[in-house]
């Protein structure tokens, strides 16, 4: 990106982004008592000085090269994105069974029988480690529904 | 003597060993696989600790972590491929001897000196216990103020290349700490409205987004196989010429042991340093220095010896004063908050027989992973084809058990995430994440510290001499490091 003749890329963007956070601190830090006060400014102040100095910095810099590998680390974003939202809506067990069987297959090459049997066996383990320890895991959106639906 | 045997006693428990044996087999696995570090694999199993006594805790934790070095020295003989960062030095004569046909020679000695440095490290904390008891009971809040400065100075000063960033990620990570509810006038601070975030942010969902979500996204990017440069053809014999090297050679181990335990005490040094530190002792002290590089029996034992004895040397600052060394030993401090316990003084009194029981699970851990890599060397091998699409589903599920388990809520999942980002941006652009997660963890403890030592003694807690040498000892480390900044740029 550039703008004014400054060139504006992901590292300048990262760094604008850190100093707007301590930016933040110092403007909630104003609401605390005066007590309350020392430790979060004796933070967020210095924070917002050394983060303004990495965006002058980066800005100084040269861009960077971008990566040859930015499709393959967006459809490996792409891939967990979609693991996480599956976990949200339909729960850990049936989007880790789905997703494991399909990566398997898919991703890591290998004949889907197998790539089925590794993902099941893994959901399988799973499950008896959580039913064992009683670890809770993720419901999701749709599993609570169901008896709803059914009653 | 008592609570020092009792403690194997407790160690050596049906239930407890086993948990040391599982965390020794998970340790043993890591340690050889390139893609999965101890810190990341530690974050990975600190949720599982929560209903466990301390010492079981450690077994596990501390049985994981103690083995992942010694294994992680195979591959880099092997393959040329370090299954650590801390075991990039064995690189150097371990695989040359590799390929001339010593594989076998090169991973005994390199496995019996790592066990030889893990015993050495043990003792080594076991034997400071009395030497630090005396001193640590001086300490007062403004003492333990300014040595988490100084842990922060180390770790910040130890950034690489980048200083000015590796300073802002700490006084994030200070930041961060600072969520929840204020220790003055107990008033929420930067909850942005959340409930759920009037208890603070827990350390392990920062651990598991800052670590584990970029490298797994690394692996599911990569897909192919971990290990690209594979020599299935080395030789696996003289398993027992390497084993008699190390005893041969006794006197340069021991000393290449007691410098990993000297590195791994001062905190923010890490475990490559240590390697290399030793390595160029062997070399400076050796009769045949040319030898170095080229396959040098003396090269691979001082690097196998230090990168366990270190672990034993960094557990000092992080049981006695509750500094942690490492990134490692920032993570392994959040399980001491999760089991309930507080590292400081009580860790050398009260729960004296919880640091002795560290001391046996090394030793023990060792043990079995050393035995263990004897039995399987030439199956072990095969581990390193396995490539990051077939792990990457299994991490997921790691990652999202272990953030979901905190507190049972969607939105630690949420947090986690959030943590996630962060932590990739990071990688992406060079921001490092040490400095954050130690200040994070040092951030709540300096705090109430600072906090206490007000109440107490209104600001002439500044000019106690044991708080000045403690200050000048950070500014000491952050010249040393930028000063060493400047030399390695100028070369």
């Amino acid at each position: 990106m550039s703008r004014g003749g400054l060139r504006i890329g992901g590292a300048v963007l990262a760094a604008v982004a850190m100093a707007a956070i301590f930016a933040y601190a110092l403007f909630e830090i104003s609401r605390l008592s005066a007590r309350s006060q020392l430790f979060p400014l004796a933070t967020a102040l210095p924070g917002l000085v050394v983060a303004l100095a990495v965006v002058v910095r980066e800005l100084r810099q040269p861009p960077r090269p971008i990566s040859a590998e930015g499709a393959t680390t967006r459809r490996a974003a792409a891939q967990f994105a979609a693991y996480f939202v599956g976990v949200f809506v339909a729960g850990f067990v049936a989007t880790t069974a789905v997703f494991t069987a399909v990566y398997l297959w898919r991703e890591a090459e290998l004949p889907w029988p197998i790539a089925l049997v590794a993902a099941l066996a893994g959901v399988v383990t799973v499950l008896v480690f959580a039913n064992t320890l009683h670890v809770p895991l993720p419901e999701g959106l749709i599993a609570p529904l169901l008896p709803r639906i059914g009653g | 003597m008592d609570i020092f045997i009792g403690s194997l006693v407790t160690v050596l428990q049906p239930a407890t060993f086993a948990l040391l044996a599982l965390g020794v087999a998970i340790g043993f696995v890591v340690g050889i696989l390139p893609g999965l570090g101890g810190a990341v694999t530690l974050a990975l199993l600190l949720p599982f600790v929560y209903d466990m006594d301390p010492i079981p805790a450690f077994a596990f934790l501390l049985g994981m972590h103690a083995v992942v070095a010694t294994t992680g020295d195979i591959t880099s003989v092997l393959f040329g491929i370090p299954g650590e960062a801390t075991t990039v030095a064995t690189i150097l004569d371990g695989h040359p001897m590799a390929k001339r046909g010593e594989a076998g020679r090169a991973l005994g000695a390199v496995l019996s000196s790592s066990l030889f440095g893990a015993i050495v490290g043990a003792f080594a904390l076991a034997l400071s216990v009395p030497i630090i008891r005396p001193v640590i009971l001086q300490f007062q809040p403004p003492e333990f103020l300014m040595l988490g400065v100084v842990g922060l100075s180390f770790v910040v000063a130890l950034s690489g290349g980048n200083l000015l960033k590796g300073f802002a990620m700490a006084l994030l990570g200070f930041l961060l700490a600072q969520v929840g509810l204020d220790p003055y006038a107990g008033l929420p601070r930067f909850v942005f409205g959340q409930l759920y975030l009037w208890d603070g942010i827990n350390v392990v969902l920062v651990v598991l987004g800052m670590f584990a979500v970029p490298e797994t996204l690394q692996l599911m990017s990569t897909r192919g196989a971990i290990a690209r440069q594979i020599d299935p053809t080395a030789k696996l014999g003289g398993v027992l010429d390497g084993v008699r090297d190390t005893m041969k050679y006794w006197w340069l181990t021991l000393r290449c042991s007691l410098i990993g335990v000297f590195i791994g005490f001062i905190p923010g040094m890490g475990g490559a340093t240590a390697q290399f530190i030793a390595y160029a002792h062997a070399q400076q002290s050796s009769k045949h220095p040319e030898e170095f590089g080229k396959g040098s029996i003396e090269g691979v034992l001082a690097a196998g010896s230090v990168n366990n004895s270190k672990e034993g040397g960094s557990i000092i600052p992080t049981v006695a004063f509750g500094v942690p060394g490492s990134t490692s030993m920032a993570i392994l401090l959040g399980a001491f908050l999760i089991v309930g316990l507080v590292p400081g003084p009580a860790m050398l009194t009260t729960h004296l027989d919880v640091t002795f029981a560290m001391v046996w699970i090394i030793v023990v851990a060792n043990i079995l992973a050393v035995a263990g890599s004897f039995l399987l060397l030439r199956q072990l091998a095969r581990l390193t084809f396995v490539r990051g699409a077939i792990l990457a589903p299994f991490l997921l599920v790691l990652i999202t058990i272990g953030a979901y388990t905190v507190h049972n809520n969607p939105l630690d999942i949420v947090v986690m995430l959030a943590f996630g980002l962060v932590g990739w941006a990071a990688v992406r652009w060079d921001w490092p994440r040490a400095p954050m997660l130690l200040a994070f963890v040092l951030g709540d403890l300096s705090e109430r510290n600072l906090f206490l030592s007000n109440q107490l003694y209104g600001w002439s807690w500044l000019g106690r001499p044991l708080v000045l040498a403690l200050l000048a000892l950070a500014v000491l480390a952050v010249i040393y490091s930028i000063r060493r900044r400047d030399l390695r740029s100028a070369a």
